[in-house]
């Protein structure tokens, strides 16, 4: 799965070829690029920021930031590493921005009363869960993404590149701006967070 | 192996990353302990969990709304991308060890250094060399007057200072009018143009007041008195409307009171009235003679009686042990 993921960058034709041609002055060459990526991108942003607006925000915005800087990539690094830093940290400065905040706030007011009608609680940890099997696949779903948003920044961002994106250990620690070493260490403890969150429903 | 060691590397164990050596340790400890084998189990459900997560595609319409975006926010493809150096610093780095466009030829290089070499020891060594070269006696009388000029020049200058110093004395009556005298004589000890010196006297309000006093009704006094206070201010100012009311109502006659009493002072200081002349217009001119020891006194006292407006001591005309003077008399208006 990890290994199936990890080929989709590139998917409308090389990132080079395509990245070149727009340097030369092909602005369509940006379009197959995106296309290439953008699903990848945004799958990246909505489990960063469990929201679908805010998902897609970002992930505009860091299109936004590739295409004004296209023209001076150097190909010191590849495509896909430099793309998505921009994106993760596109996500991070918009969780710590005050809009998202009170966004975020304001959001979670109205949210509680749901929850509770569903007799979900906050703590996903202590709650008693139904059997998973009993759980509709959706909800299921539901609970993990909120295990994985209730994680601390730096340990939500590995468990995103590495379990749902795929990225190997050196792209994230390319992305991440980390040794491999710390994100060897990283990933080994947020993984045993988020198990302990989906503790039910393992 | 211990447990904890190997429930660390059990993460990496998962993603086969664990060297082969690492990997052999772990898994013989995974045969034996229990409890770090459900973990691994665990740790596999987790994956498959994580793994079945859907992926979430962006909108039918993100391609389009990102472009709209790219239009109205006026893209700039130019920019350096955000990693690595900043671009400010980037631009800045170029410009610094950027080679120069012009490119110079050594032997032009040279040639330009050599003309402007020669142009700096032509315009700036050259005036000091003159001053330290050894004068051949032929060339001693040109040198000689050379620095004849140069006393001149030196004398002109101490004649400005003279001016300048004395114009301080217009403007506020604050420079001790002997001062400036011993400058004078200084002076007149040097030069010997046979030029009389022109005083330039303003006539002092209260001087006035005084003089028409003798004429006019109490109640225009009282209006002339009023204007004392203001005089001073008015004087130094420039803005002499005030002071011009009573210079307009003065009259020949109070002129006649005014110069008989320089008059009387030029005869005080043992000096010679040469003429007076009196005029219907402002001006009334007194030329006399005084000896030159009695200069600054006489000075002093007409500073008492009036104002200078122009002491112009910069020529003094001596003939023996006097001088001549040639006062002009102007109503302060």
């Amino acid at each position: 799965m990890i290994e199936e993921i990890n080929k989709q960058g590139g998917l409308f034709g090389d990132d080079e070829v395509l990245i070149k041609a727009f340097q030369s002055g092909d602005k369509k060459a940006f379009d197959r690029l995106l296309l290439g990526h953008m699903n990848r991108v945004f799958n990246l942003c909505y489990r960063f920021m469990s929201d679908y607006e805010e998902a897609n925000d970002c992930a505009q915005e860091t299109f936004i930031k590739v295409y004004r800087s296209l023209n001076g990539f150097k190909f010191q690094s590849s495509f896909s590493t430099w793309l998505y830093r921009i994106a993760v940290n596109t996500c991070k400065n918009r969780l710590k921005s005050a809009e998202y905040r009170n966004r975020m706030q304001t959001f979670k007011i109205g949210e509680n009363k749901e929850l509770n009608n569903n007799s979900y609680t906050g703590e996903i940890a202590d709650q008693s869960l139904s059997p998973v099997t009993l759980l509709d696949k959706k909800e299921t779903e539901a609970l993990i993404q909120s295990a994985i948003d209730s994680l601390p920044e730096e340990q939500k961002e590995i468990i995103v590149l590495r379990d749902i994106e795929g990225f190997s250990y050196e792209e994230i620690a390319d992305i991440t701006d980390n040794e491999l070493g710390t994100v060897k260490s990283k990933l080994s403890r947020a993984r045993g967070t988020l198990k302990e969150k989906l503790k039910g429903l393992i | 192996m211990e447990c904890i060691k190997v429930k660390e590397l059990l993460s990496e164990y998962i993603d086969n990353v664990l060297d082969e050596q690492l990997k052999k340790s772990v898994e013989e400890h995974l045969l034996t302990c229990n409890s770090c084998a459900e973990e691994l189990a665990s740790l596999k459900t987790y994956l498959e969990k994580i793994n079945s997560l859907e992926k979430i595609e962006a909108p039918v319409n993100f391609i389009k709304s990102l472009n709209e975006k790219l239009e109205n926010e006026n893209p700039k493809p130019q920019e350096q991308p955000n990693f690595g150096p900043k671009p400010e610093f980037k631009d800045t780095k170029q410009k610094v060890f950027m080679p120069f466009k012009i490119k110079l030829s050594f032997k032009f290089a040279g040639a330009l250094a050599m003309l402007l070499l020669v142009v700096y020891i032509v315009k700036v060594i050259q005036p000091s060399e003159e001053m330290t070269t050894v004068i051949p006696s032929s060339q001693e009388k040109i040198v000689t007057e050379k620095l004849m000029d140069k006393e001149a020049k030196q004398l002109a200058l101490e004649k400005r200072e003279e001016d300048l110093s004395s114009s301080e004395i217009i403007k506020g009556n604050q420079v001790p009018l002997s001062l400036a005298m011993e400058k004078e004589k200084t002076i007149s000890s040097t030069v010997s143009a046979a030029k009389p010196i022109e005083l330039v006297l303003l006539i002092k309000p209260d001087m006035q007041v005084r003089a028409y006093s003798s004429v006019r009704t109490t109640n225009l006094q009282m209006k002339s008195v009023d204007l004392i206070g203001k005089d001073k201010d008015v004087l130094e100012s420039g803005k002499l409307r005030e002071a011009e009311n009573i210079g307009a109502m003065m009259d020949e006659k109070n002129s006649v009171v005014i110069s008989s009493e320089i008059e009387n002072l030029v005869r005080s200081f043992g000096g010679n009235v040469l003429s007076v002349k009196y005029s219907q217009t402002e001006t009334h001119v007194i030329s006399a003679e005084i000896p030159k020891d009695k200069y600054s006194n006489l000075l002093k006292s007409l500073n008492e009686l009036s104002q200078f407006q122009k002491p112009s001591p910069s020529v003094i005309g001596t003939e023996g042990d006097s001088l001549k003077i040639r006062v002009k008399l102007i109503p302060s208006k």
